[in-house]
């Protein structure tokens, strides 16, 4: 598909949007998990009174620190981005996202500066059961903050809960718990936490097996182990349900997602599922290539997915540009001449407002409202524009979920050996540990290619896409900021990992 | 039961003006002993402060990080936000009726239909679904 990419403004300012929150993704998902597992550790220290356990908390903590202080902030230049790369979306959805990412801002300060002093200056300075308190409001309130960002996001793959204003060219909130609870902010929200929980439990388990297999700190690895397995088992489980839940509601709202995923070009019914193959990259809608140069598929999985009935329809790639009939499917050109009746009569409307003719304005107005819907369409030149890049849309599906599939069983085997009491003879499992860390990073970032690149071309599904909503500035300016934001991070990402190595190998307090 | 917020040593209820130092005595500390505040109250203060304080001082591997974070809000906010990221809207327009008017332009603006690329007519015109071999 690359030779498809034209490195223009828009694209320079997506990629740039990209490095940016996948840079940020690599400090949130730490935080979002670490903080349960050390509200974990501390609980066990209450209960027992133990005092290992108690530093056993302290040094994951340490580590939980650094990753925040190195992350922090990371975010603050996706705003940026929207205001200068992204002008006219920002004012678009400035109404919608205002009140998610104040309450974010409020909470995040409240919740998380008050009780962070007291989590990290506080042990034998306040009570044992306040300082546990402060670490679970910790805890709550990170992946509180995290809620605010994904409703946010939820809102821009299915736009709920809002009108457009004409007059003020915004989309306007009518009602704030439609947002909030909409299936994908509620899906967002569970997938992207519950990803964190899995990618810190195997964090955890890495670090504390490469002290197996250093036979350092022993007892404190094998106790860290044991909660980050269960924790980890347990995460990685509703990771997968989540998942099907993510894909059950793209098949509702964003087929042409699903399709792309799946590498499914013409809708079948009982629709296969790919286990593993290649695609083949020169497939354009409507020819009559080969979607896969090889594949393996498992039949009707897709529309048990998708529909929870095996032998349902799925529409595909092809069903979706060009229509289907037989299915009820509206094609693309139908959607885009309703786009278009939707932006001529806005013009329209524009127009007569401005020479104060009331009549024609409030009827172009009707007219404008009756086709709104489809308001992005018209901004489209022709059907195969609403096609997503399917290569890296597949790809990136699958490798999230061989991923996500192979952590649970990782997961279960350090568990197995733990309450076998075997697990410091498996040194085998050690490197696997630290691997799956590794591709549990990954697929995390596959994750969110997925739910992005796999909407494309829509900044706001159906209703904006990315050529509209972008600023109208040289990509010279965004170039010059990608590399200079690519440098700035790289340097942050090596810092962070030379102090939390430097930690690591200092180990935690031994307890006499 | 109240939450233990600090182990602080039990001292017998007194007015607060007994806590007050000499120097502070004015605006302040006659406000505060009009308002009736408890030295539970001021005690409580005092060793959130001291938390605060103590905590900053005796930071290890913190001090490099803060180091750090200085240095990252730098870079952020005074060369990335004032010289590379303007808020665009924000600088070339005055008022919001000017942005949403700008905006409103550029959506009510119809783009050409298949610039370059033609628009394949005969693929549109397949909409009983596409009967291709296989997927």
């Amino acid at each position: 598909m690359i030779e498809h990419f034209d490195l223009g403004t828009v694209n320079w300012a997506r990629a740039q949007f990209a490095l940016t929150a996948m840079y940020h993704w690599i400090f949130v998902p730490l935080t979002l998990g670490l903080t349960f597992l050390c509200a974990f550790f501390e609980t066990i220290y209450v209960k027992t009174g133990k005092e290992e356990w108690k530093e056993l908390a302290k040094f994951w903590m340490k580590l939980f620190g650094i990753n925040f202080a190195i992350g922090v902030a990371t975010g603050i230049i996706l705003e940026f981005e929207f205001g200068t790369n992204w002008a006219n979306y920002s004012w678009m959805v400035g109404d919608i996202f205002g009140a998610p990412l104040a309450i974010e801002g409020i909470a995040a300060f409240f919740l998380e500066a008050t009780f962070f002093a007291v989590m990290f200056f506080g042990w034998d300075r306040v009570s044992k059961g306040f300082h546990l308190f402060s670490t679970w409001m910790v805890a709550i309130g990170s992946n509180l903050s995290a809620l605010w960002i994904l409703v946010a996001n939820g809102w821009m793959q299915f736009p709920t809960g809002m009108t457009f204003n004409p007059d003020t060219a915004r989309f306007e909130m009518q009602n704030f718990f439609d947002v909030v609870l909409s299936p994908y902010a509620i899906s967002k929200f569970t997938h992207a936490t519950t990803s964190g929980f899995a990618l810190s439990s195997l964090f955890v388990i890495a670090i504390s097996s490469y002290y197996l297999a250093k036979k350092r700190h022993v007892l404190m690895a094998k106790r860290s182990i044991a909660v980050a397995a269960v924790f980890g088992l347990v995460s990685s489980l509703m990771l997968a349900f989540t998942g099907d839940e993510a894909a059950f509601i793209d098949a509702k709202h964003q087929p042409m997602k699903l399709a792309a995923m799946e590498g499914l070009w013409n809708g079948q019914t009982a629709a296969p599922i790919v286990a593993f193959g290649l695609v083949n990259g020169m497939k354009e809608p409507g020819d009559y290539n080969e979607p896969f140069i090889f594949e393996f598929h498992v039949p009707g999985i897709l529309s048990l997915l998708a529909n929870r009935k095996i032998d349902s329809f799925v529409p595909g790639i092809n069903d979706l540009v060009f229509g289907n009939k037989n299915q009820g499917i509206t094609g693309a050109a139908e959607k885009i001449e309703k786009g278009r009746l939707a932006v001529k009569y806005l013009a329209e409307y524009k127009e007569a407002q401005k020479s104060g003719d009331l009549a024609r304005a409030s009827s172009a107005l009707n007219r404008f409202n009756l086709h709104k819907s489809y308001l992005g369409y018209g901004h489209l030149q022709a059907p195969k524009d609403i096609v997503p890049p399917v290569s890296i849309t597949f790809y990136s599906f699958h490798i999230m979920v061989a991923v996500g599939t192979g952590m649970i069983l990782i997961f279960f085997l350090y568990l197995a050996f733990t309450a076998r009491g075997t697990l410091e003879k498996q040194t085998w499992l050690y490197p696997l540990g630290f691997i799956f860390f590794l591709l549990a990073f990954m697929a995390g970032e596959a994750g969110w290619v997925v739910a992005e690149v796999g909407r494309q071309p829509w900044a706001i599904q159906d209703l904006l896409p990315v050529t509209v909503a972008r600023t109208d500035i040289p990509s010279s300016n965004v170039k010059l900021t990608f590399f200079m934001f690519f440098v700035t991070f790289t340097l942050l990402l090596i810092a962070e990992v030379r102090i939390m190595l430097k930690q690591i190998q200092i180990g935690p307090k031994e307890v006499k | 039961m109240p939450i233990n917020y600090c182990q602080i040593p039990k001292t017998p209820k007194k007015k607060l003006s007994a806590l007050i130092p000499k120097k502070l005595e004015g605006g302040l500390a006659i406000l505060l002993r009009q308002s009736g505040v408890e030295v539970k109250a001021w005690s409580l203060f005092k060793s959130t402060f001291s938390l605060y304080r103590d905590g900053f001082r005796s930071m290890g591997i913190g001090k490099t990080l803060w180091k750090i974070i200085a240095v990252k809000l730098v870079i952020i906010f005074l060369v990335f936000k004032l010289f590379l990221f303007p808020d665009v809207l924000q600088k070339a327009f005055e008022t919001d009726g000017q942005r949403s008017e700008h905006v409103a332009s550029i959506l009510a603006h119809m783009p050409p239909k298949c610039p370059g690329n033609p628009c394949r007519k005969d693929m549109l015109n397949k909409s009983q679904g596409f009967p291709l071999k296989r997927r």
